[in-house]
């Protein structure tokens, strides 16, 4: 297999499609949509706690995860996101736990927990 | 293994006992489901070859928080193999660096099975080492190295520490019933792990063991993290034939964009048999015995990017297989797949996405093939 000129061809277009997408990284592409339904209207600290939540939360799974979640109060979101940042690799501490968290809060309940 | 079980039940009853009558019980449900179409336009028929065509993949999920230290989580899964229970498990959280497991869940390995989920990884299939049921020539290569969710019974021990909020390592170290098959076996029957038929029982009394290990550094807007997973046991009813499965991943998150790249490796001895002359197509080695080991591998490397409403995934990914075959294989001594994938998703309304594929097979055995995935996705 790996006299095989198409395994050098792959191994190559693929060591290319990586460093191709790292540079991407820093070129600007469109935002993601924002957590909140209107981000106009919230306060700098929490516009910064969503942002924080967009890049730590996408690690593991989409952000629609967050739009359906059934929360039914601040004291669940604590619980939900203390579950989450327990899980290997969350890179959420607790210190960004409590900021994602006034996040979800202000976005379910529009106030601090 | 019953010794384990005593212990985990008794681990469940020191929480219970610890609890504070104070706490109140919070639950939280929720789904996810997939709806995906696969074709193969390089075959006029591709039943014969893999599961192709449309499937679902339901997943329902109910978590009980009995306040600070103890959790439950129970997860249904419906897809090709039926109902099954994805997890059914108690946590007793001493601290975030203790933490004990106990019940029906997915030990600690990887990256990739934490974001299993279809409503949570944005190609419809997986990498072909955790594949489970979506690759081309399922039935020759006996699936991965080790299918996505690993599902088992046991007891697994883990948590997690930050140092200075920058760093983040994690562990654990888990017993499970481990993979199955039977005494005369070449490789694990996993339709055994899922059927009623062979009980929801270790087959043959003793534990697989496994542990994990990760490291991760980050910042707002960056991270890094490498990790280590190995697991090893036997997987015969006699206790006899073992395997081991080792792992290692490395993942770069830069502004929500990822890179990831895992490697796993798994070797499993095989049952001679009485005539193995007769049973394998490749004679002994140069000392005149037949090698019982047969060693599969499997990597992935993918790049994951949002743009706005859309996302796209690149990504290549392998596997190889070197050891005898059995006479009527139609793999050879040293066989591989090399594939090739570019996905885009994208997001239609709120909490549902379209997701396109396009895969190219290179296999060593057989001829090329195309494949392409159109389906829907999304947490409910």
């Amino acid at each position: 297999m790996s006299r095989d000129p198409r395994w050098r061809l792959g191994v190559a277009a693929m060591t290319t499609a990586l460093i191709g997408t790292l540079w991407a990284c820093w070129i600007p592409r469109p935002s993601p949509p924002s957590l909140l339904d209107d981000p106009t209207t919230a306060p700098p600290e929490i516009r910064a706690a969503c942002d924080l939540a967009q890049t730590k939360c996408t690690r593991c799974h989409t952000t629609d995860r967050i739009r359906t979640a059934h929360v039914t109060s601040p004291s669940q979101w604590k619980a939900y996101v203390t579950r989450m940042r327990r899980n290997p690799g969350s890179g959420i501490d607790p210190a960004d736990g409590d900021t994602i968290v006034r996040c979800l809060v202000y976005r379910s309940f529009g106030g601090d927990p | 293994m019953r010794s384990l079980l005593v212990l985990g039940v008794l681990v469940i009853a020191a929480a219970a006992a610890l609890a504070d009558p104070a706490d109140k019980l919070q639950r939280n449900f929720a789904g996810s489901v997939q709806l995906d179409y696969m074709a193969v336009p390089s075959e006029s028929v591709a039943r014969a070859q893999a599961l192709d065509g449309a499937t679902v993949e339901l997943s329902l999920k109910l978590a009980a928080d009995y306040g600070e230290h103890l959790s439950s989580n129970v997860k249904i899964c419906v897809a090709c193999h039926g109902m099954e229970v994805g997890m059914a498990f108690f946590d007793l959280r001493v601290a975030d660096e203790l933490n004990f497991r106990v019940g029906r869940f997915t030990p600690a390995f990887g990256e990739f099975p934490l974001r299993h989920d279809p409503a949570n990884h944005r190609t419809s299939d997986k990498p072909l080492p955790y594949d489970m049921g979506r690759m081309l020539r399922i039935r020759e290569w006996n699936m991965s190295v080790l299918p996505a969710p690993w599902v088992d019974n046991g007891i697994e021990l883990n948590g997690t520490h930050f140092f200075d909020e920058v760093m983040q390592l994690d562990y654990a170290a888990y017993a499970v019933a481990g993979p199955r098959g039977n005494a005369d076996a070449m490789d694990f029957d996993y339709r055994q792990s899922r059927t009623a038929e062979a009980y929801y029982v270790d087959n043959n009394s003793r534990p697989a063991v496994g542990a994990h290990l990760s490291s991760t550094i980050s910042s707002p807007n960056a991270s890094f993290t490498l990790g280590a997973s190995g697991m090893a046991g036997t997987y015969d009813p006699e206790n006899k034939l073992r395997f081991a499965v080792v792992g290692a991943h490395a993942v770069l998150g830069i502004g929500g964009a990822f890179l990831r790249a895992e490697y796993l490796a798994r070797r499993t001895e095989m049952a001679l048999g009485e005539h193995p002359e007769e049973r394998f197509r490749y004679g002994p080695g140069m000392d005149g015995t037949f090698d019982p080991y047969a060693l599969k591998e499997g990597f992935y490397a993918e790049a994951e990017v949002p743009a706005g409403r859309l996302g796209f995934v690149l990504r290549a990914d392998g596997m190889r297989r070197r050891g005898n075959v059995l006479q009527t294989s139609e793999l050879r001594s040293d066989s591989a797949i090399l594939r090739y994938t570019v996905a885009a998703t994208v997001r239609l309304r709120e909490a549902l996405r379209l997701k396109l594929s396009g895969e190219r097979y290179d296999f060593s055995d057989f001829e090329d093939e195309l494949v392409f995935h159109l389906g829907i996705a999304g947490p409910f």
